[in-house]
């Protein structure tokens, strides 16, 4: 920068432009010192830098002008609700009272589940530790990739799919649920039920192999959702080596519908 | 939510919440997840409000609660390896252009475009108004660091928006593998 040439004081001439803010006290420290001789000497690089402190205003406004969603205000403060609440909840050994012909499938595939949750106590693990919020917005960010992909009608033969990917016994399982595999879920193979509940809630549930304990997750299906935000619930629970991710499009409420029916222990 | 500091954050949602998610969303540029970025961090904040000693900081507080959560989001992302993308000054239009006249579209794509890192400073830069001094100390990294990512920040946002068609392919690749 010292006039001197080469592509080093040329570097760090560009740098020192680029950092520079007419109106601080830039050109008094020390990294931007020799910035101001050499623009008091070249009007040209003078005039280049106006020129990006011209943009730089532009860019600066253009990048903060970001519409925010509706409602956003009111679902952080539920959030903030929600975490304060759920300190103190606790979820109950759940008493399920199904019903009907729409959720036939739940007492089959629960009662296999338990089952096959035994053989798979211990056997996997993932490869390295993550947290809740990881596996959350990984699940969040394969719903939203496999949008429109239902997946396949369950097989008529449960017996291997629920040997290593049970459903929980938390969650009701439509009639019409399909399945799909998902290949690579942090870094392990599980599967995703899809189903639609009442009122045309969709409803994605992932199982994934998980011995490792992720913090802050339960052994069970939370009540309320650990997150309700961009129009999805979404909530996960850890238990007996798997981990289930439930993805509900919809608020609180429509979680609720996904969930086996239980009362909260005061 | 009760007791005073829930009035205090319940303040701080009123007040920061659009500037928050405005930054987490110009940060990952994904609606949804700037949504859960932003809620993580006034949870973050409720749980550390003691640490928010000055009220006329907080904006800046939340801010650095947003990018130490962006980044360790970020953290388990695939390795990068080391590219020189260029400075470049040729490419700052000689008129500057007005603000409607910036494709929004492709300034998103600019800056997703860029390694975490890099975005990070460009956006202290321009959404903080922070200098190179000020993000290196907050950023704790030395100071001719923060300068030459910066200054390769800005020449590729520039290159993405005033380059004609064409000649942005393959940035993408080139920027997402840079340090």
């Amino acid at each position: 920068m010292s006039g001197s040439g080469g592509m080093n004081d040329d570097r760090r001439t560009i740098e020192a432009l680029e950092a520079y803010r007419s109106d601080r006290d830039d050109l008094s420290e020390p990294e931007l010192a020799d910035l101001g001789p050499c623009l008091a000497a070249s009007p040209s690089l003078a005039e280049t830098h106006r020129r990006v402190e011209r943009l730089d205003a532009v860019l600066s406004t253009v990048i903060q002008d970001v519409p925010t969603p509706q409602g956003l205000r009111e679902r952080i403060l539920d959030r903030l609700a929600e975490a304060s609440t759920s300190a103190v909840s606790i979820r109950p050994a759940h008493g399920p009272q199904r019903s009907s012909r729409r959720w036939v499938l739940t007492s089959v595939v629960s009662t296999a589940a338990a089952a096959a949750l035994v053989a798979v106590i211990g056997y996997w693990y993932f490869p390295t530790g993550y947290t809740a919020d990881e596996a959350l917005d990984r699940a969040v960010a394969w719903c939203q990739d496999s949008s429109g992909k239902p997946g396949e009608l369950l097989p008529a033969d449960l017996t291997a799919l629920l040997r290593e990917h049970p459903p929980s016994t938390d969650v009701i399982l439509p009639a019409n649920t399909r399945w799909q595999p998902v290949d690579n879920f942090l870094g392990r193979p599980g599967v995703a039920y899809t189903m639609t509940g009442w009122g045309g809630a969709r409803a994605t549930l992932l199982v994934v192999p998980c011995s490792r304990p992720i913090p802050d997750l339960g052994p069970t299906a939370p009540v309320s959702p650990y997150r309700t935000t961009g129009g999805l619930a979404v909530s996960a629970w850890q238990t007996d080596g798997l981990l289930y991710i439930l993805v509900v499009e919809g608020n609180s409420r429509t979680y609720r519908t996904f969930l086996l029916p239980s009362q909260p222990i005061a | 939510m009760s007791g005073e500091a829930d009035v205090k954050i319940t303040e701080l949602v009123n007040e920061h919440h659009e500037s928050v998610y405005r930054y987490a969303y110009r940060l990952t540029g994904r609606p949804h997840e700037a949504e859960d970025l932003t809620q993580q961090v006034f949870l973050t904040a409720h749980e550390r409000l003691d640490q928010l000693r000055q009220p006329e900081a907080a904006r800046s507080w939340l801010f650095t609660i947003l990018k130490r959560g962006f980044l360790k989001s970020r953290r388990r992302s695939r390795p990068v390896a080391a590219a020189d993308f260029s400075l470049n000054l040729e490419n700052v239009p000689a008129e500057t252009p007005r603000g409607e006249e910036i494709d929004r579209e492709r300034l998103q794509q600019a800056l997703d475009a860029l390694a975490p890192k890099h975005r990070v400073v460009l956006l202290m830069f321009y959404f903080e108004q922070a200098s190179y001094r000020e993000i290196a100390e907050a950023l704790d990294v030395p100071i001719g660091t923060i300068m030459s990512r910066l200054a390769r920040a800005k020449a590729q946002l520039r290159q993405w928006l005033f380059a004609a068609e064409g000649e942005t392919e393959g940035l993408q690749e080139t920027t997402r593998t840079a340090t």
